[in-house]
């Protein structure tokens, strides 16, 4: 199927998803980066908003322009492994930090 | 009414129309009717539109509002429910970020989609899971927030407090 557009915004969903979940978990144990985000918009939470929606709309075009039509079954199954295990990580993640 | 009471029934609201959305999609996608087609793509525009008018409107609340206002509360030297602020909210507003960049990505594959016969039929189920992945997070957020508005009303002693 020739839906090359999905398949690159799928793809940077999953690399959206990584950074993101990389991100919020280095901004918790480095004070500096997390000041840096907060004072990029005002707020850590806006920041990590902000850049992430960048990251995914430059990805998705990049991918577009110069990506081949690939799989989408396996870009759908990446997003959705991505976007539960984040999920996963980042609650027993902040469960874990509270709890020790 | 108060603006920012406005604004959280705003993100609510918004929020969970989304994930109806994509749940409506999710069934147009199982049953691959014809006449669904143009359901389903227009349930997914709807969907991701809401998805990210709710980030704008749950964000400004929780940038504005919640920091200063209820998180304080939460975490007061008094309070035994620091976790649903440390916990529930912290993985709260950041699974959140998740859901409008996927619901544009659904939104992106069933705009370029003519007819159903552009997916094979495996294909077209991970389509299915893949709305019903975004219908079952924003059904998370739903939970986690509800979680998080009655340890508010439990701590403040207000009327449906005491979970």
């Amino acid at each position: 199927m020739k839906n090359k557009l999905a398949v690159s915004a799928l793809k940077a969903f999953s690399i959206y998803a990584v950074v993101m979940v990389i991100t919020v978990i280095a901004a918790e144990f480095i004070a500096p980066f997390k000041n840096f985000l907060a004072a990029l918009t005002g707020h850590h939470w806006t920041s990590k908003g902000v850049l992430g929606a960048l990251l995914f709309i430059i990805l998705t075009i990049i991918f577009n322009v110069k990506g081949n039509d690939d799989n989408l079954g396996r870009n759908i199954n990446l997003a959705i492994i991505s976007a539960v295990s984040g999920s996963v990580v980042l609650f027993l993640f902040f469960a874990l930090h509270y709890a020790l | 009414m108060d603006f920012f009471l406005i604004l959280i029934i705003i993100h609510i609201g918004l929020g969970e129309f989304a994930g109806l959305c994509f749940l409506w999609v999710s069934v147009e996608t199982f049953n691959r009717k014809d006449a669904g087609l143009r359901r389903a793509k227009i349930f997914s525009a709807l969907g991701a539109i809401s998805a990210v008018c709710a980030w704008f409107a749950g964000g400004y609340y929780y940038v504005k509002h919640y920091g200063s206002m209820v998180k304080p509360v939460l975490i007061a030297e008094t309070s035994n429910l620091k976790w649903a602020h440390k916990v529930i909210i912290e993985a709260k507003e950041h699974i959140f970020l998740f859901i409008p960049v996927l619901a544009v990505a659904a939104f992106l594959l069933f705009l370029k989609l003519e007819s159903w016969n552009d997916l094979d039929e495996a294909t077209s189920k991970k389509v299915a899971y893949l709305t019903l992945t975004i219908f079952l997070m924003v059904f998370l957020m739903a939970a986690m927030g509800s979680l998080v508005s009655g340890a508010v009303r439990a701590i403040l002693g207000a009327p449906g407090g005491g979970i």
